[in-house]
This record gives C-alpha cells, sequence and structure tokens, in this order.
C-alpha cells in the first residue's frame, strides 16, 4: 500500500471533515435541516424494507455520492500531490480507492444500524403477538381467510378459488397466490381443473351462493361474499 | 428438545453424505476442514435434492422413512467406497492450503481493525439467522412457486406431474431440500426452512473466504468477505428462501475451484466444479445457461495447459460429463411428461433495437442507482481503472472477468431477444435478483484487483 495506517486515519479524517461541510452546503438547496439531510442520505442507502426486498428502488442521491467521492479523491490527492503530472494522476486514483473505501465504510455503518433497528421491530412484534397474530399482520387477508377454512377442513382436498377479483391482475395475483398457498393441503393451484373439485371456495364473489353448483352444499360462510361449497358425495 | 433433534438430523444426513461424496471425489486429497464441510453442505443437499426426484421418479412416496432409506444406503455405499480406497493408499496432502495468521505482525491500529471487521461479520451473520428464524415465508416467489412446491410435495408425499405444478419448468432442487427438512420436523413450518438458506450463505462465506484467501492473504480474505455481507440485497435474500442465493453458492463455488484448478490442475477439484455447476442447473433455470459459460471457460483453460490429447481428453470428460449428465436429469423428465424446456426460450428478432436504450437504463440504474449492491460497482470500476494494467495478466483474474463478462453478455442477449423472459429480466425486480448469482465475483474482482501483489509490483 503506498500509505501507511496513520496517513489512512488523517485521511479517512479528512474526508470527513470535507462530507460534514458538504452535507452542511447540500442542505441548502435542499430545504432541509442537516439532521433531515443525513436522515435521506441514510435512507438512500438502506431504504424501507418490503418483502420483496429492495429491488429497483433508485435514489436520485446517488450522484450526489459519486459526485462527493470523486470531490473527496480530489482534495486528497490535491492535499498529498507531489511529482509529475503522471504522478499526480496515479495518486489521484489511489486516493479514488481509499474515498470508496472511507464511504464504504461511512455506509456500513448506517446499514447496521437500520439492519438492527428493522429486525428489532420485528422482534418486538413477534414477542409481542401470538404466532397466529403475528402471521395475520405479515400476511393480512388472505392469511386469515385461508386460516378459517383449513381449520373448518382440515385434511387434503382439491378446489377451485372463485372470485370476483381479477386474478390474472398484477394487484390481486399476489393475494391469490397467498390464499393458495396458506389453504395447502387444500390444493387449488395444481390439480387437473377438468375433474370435479372437492370444495368450491369463493372468495369476495357478490351473491356467491346463487353460483353454487347442484351437487355441491355450503358448508362454512365467512361474511357476505365468501363461502365454502362441499362436493355432496363427500358428505 | 424433539425440534433440535430433527433439525439436527434434518441437517446433519445430507451434510456427512456431502462429506463423504466430497472425500471420494478428491480421494486422496482433502481441503482444510473448514473448506471441507462448507463445501459438503452444498454438495449433500444437491445430492439430496436429486435423490427425491429420483425416488419420486420411481413412484416411491416421499415419505421420511423413504428419504432417510435411501439417505442412509448412499451414507452406507460411500463409506464402503472409503474402506475400500483407505486400504489401498493412507496418505492425504492437503490441497490449497496457506498457513498464516490473520493478526500476526499486525499493528495495534490494524489488529483493532481486523478484530472490527469480524465482529462485523459475525453481527450481521447474527441478524441473518435471527431474522430468519421469526420472518415467516411471506415473499412473493416463495408463496408463488418455491415454497408452494415444496409444501405441496410434503402433503402430497410426491413430485406431481409436472405439468399441473406454477411454472412447470422450474427445477425443484430448492422445493425437495425444504421438503426433507419438513419431513423431519413432521409438520411445515414456516420458519425452519429459511435455515437452510442461511446455512448456505454461512458456508458459502467460508468458501469465498478461503478462496480469495488463498490467491492473497487472510485480512484481504477477511475484507472481501465483509464487503460481500454488507451488500443490503445479499444480506436480505440470506434470510429467506429465493432460488438467487442458493444458485450463487453453486455457480460461484463452481468458478472458484476452475479457478483453482488452473492453478494445480487437480482431477477432484475439476470433477467437483463441475458436480456443483450442474446442481446449479437443478437449482434453477440459469443453471443450465451458466453450465455453458463454466464449460466454455474450462477448454480455455484446458487448452492453456498446453497437455497431450489424452490429458485433455481427460480433462474434458472430467469438465463436462458431471455437468451435463446433472444438467440433463431433469430436461429428460420435463420431456418424458411433455413439459416445455424453458418458458423464456421465445426468441424474436422482431422487437430488438427499441429495446437496448431500456435495457441499458435498467442496467445502468439497477447497478448504480440501487441500494442493493452498497458502492460495489462503482468501487469494481475504479479497481478496473486504477489496477488492471498491472493485474489483468494474472489468470485468476482474467478467467473472472471473462466469465462476468460472457455472464453480462448473456443477460444482454436474453433481454433482447426473448420477449417473454426478457421483459422479466428488464423489470427491475427479477434484474436485481439476477445480478446476485455472480455478484461475489465483483467482490473478488475488487480484492484480487487491490491487492498489493509482487506481481504487480514487478509490473510497475
Amino acid at each position: 500500500m503506498p500509505y501507511s495506517m496513520k496517513s489512512i486515519l488523517f485521511l479517512f479524517l479528512l474526508v470527513t471533515c470535507f462530507l460534514a461541510m458538504a452535507v452542511t452546503l447540500i442542505s441548502i438547496p435542499l430545504e432541509l435541516s442537516i439532521k433531515g439531510t443525513l436522515i435521506s442520505f441514510a435512507n438512500a442507502w438502506y431504504p424501507k424494507e418490503n418483502e420483496n426486498g429492495f429491488y429497483g428502488q433508485r435514489s436520485e442521491l446517488y450522484p450526489v455520492f459519486y459526485l462527493l467521492i470523486f470531490m473527496s479523491a480530489w482534495l486528497i490527492s490535491v492535499v498529498l500531490g507531489k511529482g509529475t503530472k503522471k504522478g499526480r494522476v496515479r495518486q489521484y486514483f489511489t486516493s479514488l480507492t481509499i474515498t470508496c473505501f472511507v464511504f464504504f465504510a461511512v455506509i456500513s455503518l448506517i446499514q447496521v444500524v437500520k439492519r438492527t433497528d428493522r429486525l428489532n421491530r420485528i422482534l418486538r412484534q413477534y414477542l409481542i403477538l401470538s404466532d397466529d397474530d403475528y402471521k395475520l399482520k405479515a400476511l393480512g387477508l388472505p392469511y386469515a381467510f385461508a386460516n378459517k377454512i383449513r381449520k373448518e377442513f382440515p385434511g387434503t382436498y382439491t378446489a377451485n378459488l372463485i372470485s370476483d377479483l381479477d386474478f390474472s391482475s398484477d394487484i390481486f395475483m399476489g393475494m391469490h397466490r397467498n390464499i393458495c398457498y396458506q389453504l395447502l393441503p387444500i390444493n387449488v393451484r395444481s390439480h387437473d381443473k377438468q375433474d370435479r373439485p372437492d370444495l368450491l371456495i369463493y372468495f369476495l364473489k357478490k351473491n356467491a351462493k346463487d353460483f353454487v353448483p347442484d351437487n355441491y352444499v355450503i358448508r362454512g360462510r365467512y361474511g357476505n361474499s365468501s363461502l365454502v361449497a362441499v362436493r355432496k358425495d363427500l358428505l | 428438545m424433539i425440534i433440535s433433534l430433527s433439525l439436527f438430523i434434518a441437517f446433519f444426513l445430507p451434510w456427512i453424505i456431502g462429506y463423504e461424496l466430497l472425500s471420494l471425489i478428491l480421494r486422496r486429497q482433502k481441503f482444510n476442514p473448514v473448506l471441507m464441510v462448507s463445501l459438503s453442505y452444498g454438495l449433500g443437499f444437491g445430492f439430496l435434492a436429486y435423490l427425491m426426484f429420483v425416488l419420486s421418479f420411481f413412484k416411491l412416496a416421499l415419505t421420511l422413512c423413504n428419504v432417510q432409506a435411501g439417505l442412509i444406503s448412499s451414507l452406507a455405499i460411500l463409506l464402503a467406497i472409503r474402506v475400500i480406497d483407505k486400504k489401498k493408499e493412507k496418505n492425504e496432502a492437503v490441497i490449497f492450503e496457506k498457513k498464516e495468521s490473520l493478526f500476526g505482525n499486525a499493528s495495534l491500529l490494524l489488529k483493532i481493525i481486523i478484530a472490527l471487521g469480524i465482529l462485523y461479520v459475525l453481527y450481521n451473520v447474527a441478524l441473518i439467522l435471527l431474522r430468519a428464524l421469526i420472518v415467516p415465508v411471506c415473499s412473493w416467489d416463495s408463496l408463488a412457486t418455491c415454497v408452494y412446491n415444496a409444501k405441496l410435495i410434503f402433503y402430497e408425499k410426491t413430485i406431481p406431474p409436472l405439468k399441473f405444478l406454477p411454472h412447470p419448468s422450474y427445477p425443484l432442487g430448492i422445493p425437495l431440500m425444504i421438503t426433507w427438512l419438513n419431513l423431519n420436523l413432521g409438520y411445515f413450518d414456516e420458519y425452519y426452512l429459511n435455515l437452510i438458506s442461511v446455512f448456505l450463505f454461512i458456508t458459502f462465506l467460508c468458501v469465498f473466504y478461503y478462496f480469495l484467501g488463498y490467491f492473497t492473504n487472510k485480512r484481504w480474505a477477511l475484507l472481501g468477505v465483509v464487503l460481500l455481507i454488507s451488500s443490503n440485497l445479499i444480506y436480505f435474500h440470506a434470510g429467506i428462501f429465493y432460488r438467487d442465493l442458493p444458485i450463487m453458492y453453486y455457480c460461484c463455488c463452481a468458478l472458484f475451484l476452475l479457478v483453482l484448478w488452473a492453478e494445480q490442475a487437480n482431477k477432484g477439484v475439476a470433477l467437483l466444479s463441475s458436480t456443483l455447476i450442474g446442481i446449479s442447473s437443478f437449482i434453477k433455470m440459469e443453471g443450465s445457461g451458466y453450465s455453458i459459460i463454466f464449460i466454455l471457460l474450462s477448454a480455455i483453460l484446458i487448452n492453456k495447459t498446453k497437455q497431450g490429447w489424452p490429458g485433455i481428453r481427460k480433462n474434458i470428460f472430467l469438465f463436462v460429463f458431471p455437468a451435463l449428465i446433472l444438467n440433463s436429469v431433469f430436461y429428460v423428465v420435463k420431456f418424458m411428461q411433455k413439459v416445455q424446456a424453458t418458458e423464456h426460450y421465445d426468441l424474436s428478432f422482431n422487437l430488438l433495437i427499441h429495446r437496448i436504450p431500456h435495457i441499458l437504463e435498467v442496467f445502468f440504474f439497477g447497478v448504480f442507482f440501487s441500494a442493493n449492491w452498497n458502492i460495489f460497482w462503482f468501487l469494481f470500476l475504479v479497481s478496473i481503472l486504477v489496477r488492471f494494467r498491472n493485474k489483468g495478466k494474472n489468470v485468476s483474474i482474467r478467467v473472472l472477468i471473462l466469465n462476468t463478462s460472457l455472464w453480462i453478455f448473456i443477460l444482454f442477449v436474453w433481454a433482447l431477444f426473448s420477449e417473454k423472459g426478457g421483459s422479466a429480466l428488464i423489470s427491475p425486480y427479477t434484474f436485481s435478483r439476477v445480478l446476485i448469482h455472480y455478484f461475489p465475483l465483483i467482490i473478488a474482482l475488487i480484492i484480487l484487483l487491490l491487492y498489493p501483489s509482487a506481481e504487480a509490483k514487478e509490473v510497475k
């Protein structure tokens, strides 16, 4: 390494001071307090988590970070800059690498704090709530609905799920998959659809009882628009 | 107590089979114990998945008793082979071992930094473990395909005809692993299944550490592990059950072993890497595509060894045969059940040119403007700029860069020419997940490029 540990520590302090100055300056056009700016910076590196991860979450602040990295590296190479033009270019690139690692250290620190905080919140819910309530909070209506049916119809069945909701649309597809998963061992998705299923599950279907075929009997009602019908020969 | 015992058996049996299988593949050589245990885990669970698949194919019910019987018989056969083999030769050589201390000759400041690095890794692993045990299955792909299939197989005690499964062409490796764990528990648990993924991640960290340690030193290897675990998406995926992290394990381990083979041309290592890349095709469909890259790279490396035709023939056999066999198993069954080989094989040459700007946009924003990867893609570019001139001749760096380039090229071609698959890929959601598959290569390249080796100094 071209730098000793002491000089790296010095550079670390230098970059930190520069960053503090930069944050103060950036907070003015953003019309935020320094604390507010710092929070937006922190959130950019660990956005609010959802069950499908951080996918595709962009942040407009990233160009600012990259600019800060380039400028910090430039500052270091100016402070330490000596020698020929070629030597200065090499020094700039080395400074750039070190600056990246300084940023990485800061980002990692933010991430650890936010990861801990996030887990802490989940853990509190997990400890306070019962398993059913906890899952209900995490998985919502599909879990509650499927859970009720499973309790009433324990065992393995084939079933069709009928609803007014368009399960092929992006909005309700997740709900459909969730219900089908929670309903298992009542098998909705993976049986021959030509067969007469053991159960017909009407979920959010207006006037559901009017749609029950003759060879099925209503055995469970869940509100006005949800019910389960069982094939007569199974009774 | 019963749950702990069931979990212990669920992990121990495949693990020990993996260990025996690994010992058989490496014959009279071995890795250091940590690496042996880490590679055994993936190998054992891969074997388990194939075994369950074969049992189900021959119409045997996937009950705990049947699967355990299959595993114990396999273990007995492996042990018998080992005993016979041991009689012939007793010497065991440790390969790829570098003996050096993490703290040796370090200044106090450096010791503190190393200790902080270790603490950071352990703390994050603890967070992942805790998270895995308290968050039930709730992410999209788990509910829709991966864990859904496992739950279905668990209750049906067999693999239903593929056409009835959601995405029938998707491999069943992960669902079968989850089924096994729950068969041991006796009920379908929504939390413990995440442990398979967590252990895959931890064992991968060990492999990654030893791989980097072999080409650099233990401190730089630790830095690599710290960088890897600080990527948000990797951290997130380590505690949930998607198939992207497992395929990362298999593909990256296979590639690391291929790079190590380039150093020592060890027969067992070639066979092991080929086996791992073969298993990757039973984890996720992309595994088959990555197998092609792997075979291409191994052909280049075999060519570089300048052996005679018998040597080349032997190496081709070692690299291609296991990968091909393991790849073809699921495709043969799909063919027999008249299921499409892939849902994304819809090449279209009409769309295309107008897609290029969108693909580039998704790639650029997904890589540089996303919180998924920390600043590593940026750091990777900086490393290339700063050090590639000095380190570009290093074989390991060349292989990793070639693999990364081919991988990105395949993704680009797929996004460009496949109507359905391409549209899915260029949604930012899928794209970031696909990037996980070979993301550790980016970290490995950063470390290998920035490591101040003697070789680099000479070139200067």
